[in-house]
């Protein structure tokens, strides 16, 4: 029984490759960027090379592939949904019909629709996977309040942001052990929680949360006390110990993402979408 | 020596004006001395932890007073000035460490005073030198032994420069090498680095070290004097819940069994010496 | 009930980057009605091994069998394993989830499908044997119990499964001495009166010599010794090497010894230490058990 096995989000791959050593401010602003391409792609050619570039990420900051997968496989029951949904619900006056299941029709468009959203949301994810196993949590918190620290003006409270990220983060692995150890406990007073039918199952999930939510909450408490007696007062007054530097590895990465941006775009241009959608 | 903390009359009641009101404190009378290593015992409940707490204002007197280098810990405007003074580690390491990164933890109370980034450099990596936890200075606390996290933990409050630093219940959850690794670098603080130390335990070998001990039972001082004075008084501290070193046991065995033990017997070794001198 | 271990192997996150061998190649044995103490330093496999012998952790590799049953085949019930050899986590004050002591007793007999003369039965009896007054604490809040009452409250929730083999993960930790008593109290009275199996996981050292009978000193995932407790301990340059403590009379027996007084250097509680140095000092030598 290993519950945190399974959950990939936040976890951090320490490599020495380029894609590690860039700042983190690069690396969120190109994940950005690269999400954003996402959304303009509506052909397989152009996902195609939007694939191939991701595992050209993956394999230059020398991630497992299967691990980086991994985390996708809870989502693949949504998708499928997803799926289903537009397939059945995209109904377009120039789309054709293929099948019918009774009043239900299924449209060449509503295939298509389906299909490019799914491969947009497993790239959308191994995109970020890629960010998170690559970048450790404080730089990526770091990264994130040095941008945040732009919309300041407007009133964005960045540092008090990226400090409860921090420490969300760094609880993410005390509570998923506690967790573990909550599910066993109950395990080992006879609770099975791989028999029964979903609703059985689910309801079996509920003890889990009271001591689970009870413990974190003593945390917390405790946490306060312990910044308190450490002299935080919030971000006011405040200095950092790592400043953010941008260097070589920068240079490269915006170089590599701004060719792939050329690439797509040309692909783009040059294979439009066989049916409008 | 002169006074660093000055505890004078002090009662705290928890929960004032509710329906139960709970006196954890009663009339507390108490110096901290600059430079001591103070150990406070006493079981579960005592008021040890409510006590310390005063130490650098986490808690505020119900009635009394707490001067800390004389500033009164009442004056809530000069907190600041008072948690510079004295820094405080607690019983549970995975509740108290912030960062996900050893090294940018032990910065965060350096931080927080707002001192330059290069000072809390060589403010950070002295602190981690000084606790023998360099070698971890890029790790995830979380793969980090219990010792090794209150280690960090002690690092984050010596990166500050206090004056004192008061580690309430630090070995509870501790296996005996963490015990020991924590105890070890409170002692080398207090020595070497000539910073106060108030030790929260209820190990008593941890205690016999230490400059003076205050029992404490029912928000009350009840007993205070050097080790040997306290556990001189087996019966008393029997009675009071706590534990008797197992070289004071056994010495008490062999006095009443007829054989000749010197007085005061607190570790191991002076309990072999008296029965058998080295030459 | 026992216990039989063989060939164990455990990988921790396998298939993950993080894969990490934890246990290796463990053979053991655990007797009926034995009081076995198991230790080792902080992650030297303890728990990741006593997590093994009620199917918390199935093995994939190496066997494990409890009353001859192993529990890796479809055809063992794992659940009625989980009752018969019950599990008193680490601090498992923080894993109580109902509201009430008796509700949280009796959330283990509930779930074996007791009919509720039987919980409310088992619940006395548990509550009993850990020392928690019926009438008193059955409808009292969780919350409103001392560390040391939880606890209590938890291994009650343990023994309503009705256990004939009780693991305990480091039951003493974080307690005061009042009550580490009472648990230790509590655990010698079930071995003794209801003949009960236990594993005994502690990092105090003083707790292991006056409880087990017999010793298991794990280390990076081995067994690295095993035998009576006596001897165990006195090899204590041994388990010094690997960062263990022994108990202080053996530590005082033993500087006693090399200045030569001919005393026992496997001595484990107060009095037994008194009576053989009295018996060297008063010139009862021949009569010391090693001569």
């Amino acid at each position: 029984m290993e519950l945190t096995k399974d959950i990939t989000l936040g976890v951090y791959i320490p490599r020495k490759t380029t894609v590690h050593q860039a700042d983190p401010r690069s690396k969120i602003l190109l994940t950005i960027l690269l999400i954003t391409l996402l959304f303009f792609i509506k052909t397989y050619t152009a996902y195609g090379v939007y694939a191939l570039f991701a595992l050209f990420l993956v394999w230059i900051s020398q991630i497992p592939l299967g691990y980086a997968v991994k985390g996708l496989k809870p989502m693949i029951p949504v998708l499928i949904i997803m799926w289903i949904f537009q397939l059945f619900l995209q109904k377009p006056d120039h789309a054709q019909v293929i099948f019918s299941l009774g009043f239900l029709e299924a449209t060449d468009v509503g295939l298509r629709m389906g299909t490019l959203m799914s491969i947009r949301v497993l790239l959308l994810f191994l995109i970020t996977t890629i960010l998170t196993m690559a970048t450790s949590m404080v730089e990526l918190t770091d990264g994130i309040e040095a941008l945040l620290k732009l919309f300041r003006k407007i009133g964005v409270p960045s540092h008090e942001l990226a400090m409860t990220m921090v420490i969300a983060l760094r609880f993410v692995p005390t509570l998923a052990e506690e967790m573990e150890k909550i599910v066993k406990a109950q395990m080992a007073r006879g609770v099975d929680f791989d028999r029964g039918n979903f609703i059985q199952k689910t309801a079996k999930v509920f003890p889990i949360f009271l001591p689970l939510f009870l413990n974190a909450f003593k945390r917390a408490e405790d946490l306060i006390i312990a910044m308190e007696a450490r002299n935080y007062t919030g971000g006011g007054g405040r200095t950092k110990m790592r400043q953010l530097r941008m260097g070589p590895a920068d240079t490269k990465a915006f170089a590599a993402v701004l060719l792939f941006t050329l690439i797509l775009v040309a692909v783009i241009r040059l294979f439009p979408p066989p049916i409008q959608i | 020596m002169d006074k660093l903390i000055e505890v004078k009359d002090l009662t705290f009641v928890y929960g004032r004006g509710t329906k139960q009101p709970v006196k954890a404190l009663k009339n507390v009378n108490l110096d901290i001395m600059r430079g001591e290593f103070l150990t406070i015992l006493g079981h579960n409940g005592s008021g040890k932890s409510t006590l310390a707490r005063h130490f650098n204002g986490l808690l505020t007197p119900s009635k009394g007073e707490v001067l800390v280098d004389g500033i009164s810990v009442k004056d809530r405007s000069k907190l600041w000035e008072i948690r510079k003074r004295v820094g405080m580690v607690f019983q549970n390491p995975d509740n108290q460490i912030v960062s996900t990164v050893v090294e940018e933890d032990v910065a965060f109370g350096p931080e927080n005073l707002g001192i330059p980034a290069d000072e809390i450099r060589q403010r950070v990596d002295w602190a981690l030198e000084t606790l023998n936890m360099t070698e971890y200075r890029r790790e995830e606390p979380h793969q980090l032994s219990g010792g090794q996290k209150q280690r960090v933990a002690i690092a984050g409050v010596l990166a500050t420069r206090p004056e004192c630093i008061v580690l309430d219940e630090p070995t509870a959850l501790l296996d005996p090498i963490g015990r020991n690794e924590v105890i070890e670098a409170a002692k080398k603080l207090n020595r070497d680095e000539g910073i106060t130390v108030v030790l929260i335990t209820h190990f008593m070998n941890e205690a016999i070290e230490s400059d003076r001990i205050v029992v404490m039972d029912r928000g009350e001082i009840t007993l205070s004097g050097t080790p040997r004075d306290i556990f001189d008084q087996v019966e008393l501290i029997r009675e009071l819940g706590l534990d008797i070193p197992m070289a004071t046991q056994i010495a008490l065995g062999l006095r009443q069994r007829g054989i000749q033990v010197a007085d005061h017997i607190l570790a191991a070794e002076e309990l072999v010496n008296s029965l058998c001198p080295s030459s | 009930m026992s216990i039989i271990v063989e060939n164990l192997n455990h990988r921790y996150k396998a298939g993950t980057p993080f894969e990490k061998q934890v246990l290796f190649g463990i053979n053991l044995a655990i007797g009926d009605g034995e009081f076995v103490g198991l230790i080792g330093p902080t992650q030297s496999g303890k728990t990741t091994l006593a997590q093994h012998f009620n199917g918390l952790f199935i093995a994939k590799d190496g066997k494990v069998l409890v009353d001859g049953k192993n529990l890796a085949d479809k055809e063992t019930d794992i659940v009625a394993v989980r009752h018969q050899v019950g599990y008193v986590f680490q601090s498992p004050e923080h894993q109580l989830f109902k509201e009430t002591v008796g509700e949280d007793i009796a959330f283990g007999p509930v779930n074996q499908k007791c009919s509720k003369d039987e919980v409310d039965h088992r619940v006395r009896e548990s509550m009993a044997l850990v020392g928690l007054d019926y009438d008193i604490f059955y409808k009292r809040d969780i919350f409103a119990l001392s560390g040391g009452q939880k606890r209590r409250a938890a291994i009650a929730g343990v023994l309503a499964g009705h256990p004939r083999v009780l693991v305990l993960d480091d039951p003493t930790a974080g307690l005061d001495p009042r009550g580490r008593e009472e648990i230790l109290e509590v655990i010698g009275r079930l071995h003794e009166e209801r003949d009960m199996t236990i594993v005994f996981i502690s990092n105090t050292m003083e707790d292991v010599a006056r409880m087990a009978k017999r010793i298991i000193v794990m280390n990076e995932g081995t067994i690295f010794a095993e035998g009576a407790t006596r001897e165990i301990f006195s090899e204590w340059e041994k388990l010094r090497e690997i960062g263990l403590g022994v108990p202080e009379t053996i530590v005082i027996m033993q500087q006693l010894a090399g200045r030569g007084m001919k005393v026992p250097v496997d001595t484990l509680t107060v009095d037994e230490t008194v009576e053989a140095i009295v018996k060297e000092m008063t010139g009862e030598r021949g009569q010391a058990q090693w001569s």
